[in-house]
């Protein structure tokens, strides 16, 4: 398949079966919900080596949040049910919680419930209050600047992690720029986030080294510097860098979309631009069970 | 069948006792079985169709399932809603002593005035509503909201003496004035007032004004439902603590 000069090549994205959560974080103004949310979702770029994956999935206006005030939709990707609760207490009540002004609220309430305020609220050392409206209790926990509201449970659903396609470029600027450009495709849709540094990864991965106490190493066939050593090498001769975005998702369609979205935005760039190809990470469909065709995305 | 309609036809004065009377036991029951629930009055147990027209609210209001509303005409009607669990009644009019008392879920709407122990507590019983809505338009007597565990009552006018007392939990908002001794015995719990008590109750402490996010979240739950808070523009509201005599957990917040 070529789009505007842009080879698409016939393979896929594998992606896994995770568990995700959604919260919504409020504060007293959009500055203050940046830096609880940056704060919560830093080191959580891969479940590999974070424990999860987290990153905004939305800004949100004052009139789409519980408490009328600006406020951020995260989304947090983990392993099991029991991972995605351990991080959410942790992060939860380390970086949001600190965070003067915030508030916590289930973004999710269908499915398995997992403690949000439920296991902070004992910070409150006794002077915590529950409040309970319709069908959803609020913990005030008495802090410094007032009171800091949370939620007192949110449900886990599941999820899919490990959506992606890779960026083909004829120079590493010309790559950095279309990786940007699928970022802002892709950035504010529903039900997807991009958990790794500014939505791109440079250092993909394949299973496996040469070592054995790793279990994954360079992905060797996507790097240009060793094109001329590895044999299994994927790259035409006039790649010079590859980036790939990284995609987990609550649901095959919103990963679906945001793929589509970032690849249409890549290929709105051109051959002329310098984007060479657009490919994806796989591992021979033998480990994860979603399966992202490019064409079929593409069509 | 959806919702009940009943429409007092009886001599005005006439109290009875509609305790029997909730969404959950009416369910699936047609409008002559309704009719012919028995009530107990002054004068006796009298067939509910004695005292009602009945209708099904279909033909009337076009009312959700389950639903009951009651126009209440010159009837006193005690324990409107009393021990309710679910659904929805609403009644046109005024009501009498212990509607919404000991509910565990549903709402209770009250286009009138009540009287007293309203969402409190029956003769005999040592805990209040533990769940549920009460919306009340008018005002209310004595002691509403007494040993509230869990719920909301929201009332557009005034209260009277030991609103919210011995509350050990949930919330009360009052817009209007309260009488004697708010929040009396109360242990935890929310009693918010849209206008400043004359005074309060020994037992309570000045914790300071500010904004409280949690008002937001009531507001914004309110918000389909009307009444004075949900309308009510949210500003720095000064927090009493207390009873301190019962571990300082409740407050009353009066709001600007």
């Amino acid at each position: 398949m070529l789009i505007n000069g842009v080879t698409i090549v016939e393979t896929f994205a594998e992606a896994f079966g995770m568990r995700a959560t959604r919260l919504i974080v409020t504060a007293e103004t959009p500055e203050w919900v940046s830096a609880a949310v940056t704060s919560m979702t830093g080191f959580a770029t891969s479940v590999i080596g974070c424990g999860c994956e987290a990153a905004v999935e939305r800004i949100l206006a004052p009139e789409e949040t519980p408490d009328g005030r600006p406020g951020a939709s995260v989304l947090i990707f983990a392993m099991s049910r029991d991972e995605v609760a351990k991080h959410v207490a942790r992060r939860v009540g380390q970086c949001i919680m600190t965070s003067p002004g915030s508030a916590c609220y289930a973004g999710l309430r269908e499915g398995r419930m997992i403690a949000l305020g439920n296991g902070l609220r004992y910070f409150g050392d006794g002077f915590q209050i529950s409040k309970k409206f319709g069908d959803r209790r609020f913990w005030r926990v008495p802090v410094m600047d007032g009171e800091f509201v949370c939620e007192d449970k949110v449900a886990v659903v599941d999820a899919i992690g490990g959506g992606n396609f890779l960026i083909a470029a004829a120079s590493h600027r010309q790559c950095l720029r279309a990786a940007e450009v699928a970022v802002a495709a892709i950035r504010g849709m529903p039900g997807v986030i991009m958990p790794f540094p500014g939505g791109v990864v440079r250092s993909g991965s394949k299973v496996g080294s040469k070592y054995k106490a790793l279990i994954a190493s360079t992905n060797t066939a996507y790097c240009p510097t060793l094109r001329a050593v590895e044999p299994k090498t994927q790259l035409a001769e006039n790649v010079e860098a590859v980036l790939e975005i990284v995609l987990d998702g609550l649901d095959e369609a919103s990963i679906r979309a945001a793929m589509r979205a970032g690849i249409t935005a890549v290929t709105g760039l051109g051959a002329e631009n310098g984007v060479i190809e657009i490919t994806a990470g796989n591992y021979g469909g033998k480990l994860g069970k979603f399966h992202f065709h490019l064409h079929e995305v593409m069509s | 069948m959806s919702g009940v309609a009943l429409s007092f036809r009886g001599e005005a004065g006439v109290r009875a006792d509609l305790s029997d009377l909730l969404p959950e036991r009416i369910a699936g029951l047609g409008p002559e079985e309704i009719a012919r629930i028995p009530l107990a009055t002054a004068g006796g147990p009298v067939p509910l169709g004695e005292l009602f027209n009945v209708k099904t609210l279909a033909t009337e209001t076009g009312g959700a399932e389950g639903s009951l509303l009651i126009r209440s005409g010159g009837a006193v009607l005690d324990r409107v809603g009393a021990r309710m669990g679910k659904g929805l009644i609403e009644v046109e009019g005024d009501v009498g002593d212990l509607a919404g008392a000991q509910m565990s879920g549903g709402t209770l709407r009250i286009r009138g005035n009540a009287g007293n122990r309203l969402g409190g507590v029956l003769p005999g019983e040592t805990k209040g509503m533990r769940n549920g809505l009460i919306l009340l338009s008018g005002d209310a007597g004595d002691r509403v909201g007494e040993r509230l565990r869990r719920g909301t009552i929201v009332i557009d006018g005034s209260v009277g003496a030991d609103c919210g007392a011995f509350m050990t939990a949930g919330t009360v908002a009052v817009a209007g004035g309260c009488g004697p001794r708010p929040g009396f015995g109360m242990r935890r719990g929310s009693l918010i007032l849209g206008t400043e008590p004359a005074s309060l109750p020994v037992g309570f402490v000045d914790a300071g004004i500010r904004d409280w996010v949690f008002l937001r979240l009531l507001q914004s739950y309110l918000a389909e439902t009307g009444g004075w808070l949900a309308a009510r523009t949210l500003g720095r509201s000064r927090r009493y603590i207390g009873n301190l005599a019962e571990h300082g957990l409740g407050e009353i917040l009066v709001l600007p």
